[in-house]
């Protein structure tokens, strides 16, 4: 039997979405506002991190494992029902139905996949993330994204105190320096 | 803080052999020992 049981098992991608991902929009363009030097986040993201998603939605989905997308993003028009400390990225234009809040173009979401909004930070604690899982009967959960010491970290932290056993994809990951 | 505490760290790949074959994966660490270290 395989370590990490397929039916049992779910990718949780948090948060690899245009508004977050794209140089010069959104997530990076206001680091660099602020003298942030985002080169190693850009190219990690477009040498290491996308690639092994591709490559692991991929095997997930031949073994017949979930895949699950975070949106940290908004449904309101006015952005009201986001963490009031997330409030600050509505400039990002972070909502359900506009481009900055879509799943990046190299990554393929297909049917049978999962997509939710999350309004804040850790996927468990602002978006419907547990049910889902809790509904599939999935006991592990392999986390991917960004950033890791932010959303990606407070997800799996999330996890681990609702009972999933957690695995994070290290080169899966990305933010904005490599010893984050 | 996340390896072995929040989560087992590993790489992709190693993630994938995990979902087809029975591989060892690294050790989830005493969660006390894991906060230890982290501070």
């Amino acid at each position: 039997m395989p370590s990490l049981e397929p039916q049992r098992t779910a990718v949780v991608v948090v948060d690899l979405v245009n508004h977050q991902c794209t140089p010069g929009r959104g997530m990076l363009q206001s680091w660099q506002s602020a003298g942030i030097d985002v080169s190693y986040i850009v190219d990690r993201l477009q040498t290491t991190t996308i690639p092994a998603n591709q490559r692991l939605l991929s095997a997930a989905r031949q073994v017949g494992a979930k895949v699950i997308f975070l949106r940290v993003g908004a449904y309101s028009c006015d952005y009201e029902d986001l963490t009031p400390s997330f409030r600050g990225i509505s400039a990002w234009e972070p909502r359900a139905d506009l481009w900055g809040a879509q799943v990046v173009d190299q990554l393929d979401v297909v049917a049978g996949d999962i997509s939710l909004i999350k309004t804040g930070s850790g996927g468990f604690y602002t978006s419907a993330l547990d049910s889902h899982l809790r509904n599939m009967r999935i006991e592990h959960v392999i986390y991917t994204g960004v950033i890791t010491n932010g959303c990606v970290m407070l997800t799996a932290a999330g996890g681990m105190d609702r009972g999933y056993a957690g695995y994070l994809a290290k080169d899966a990951t990305a933010t904005v320096t490599p010893t984050l | 803080m996340i390896d072995g505490f929040i989560a087992t760290v590993a790489a992709t790949d190693v993630l994938i052999a995990a979902l087809t074959d029975d591989i060892e994966l690294p050790g989830r660490t005493n969660a006390a020992v894991a906060w230890s270290k982290a501070f």
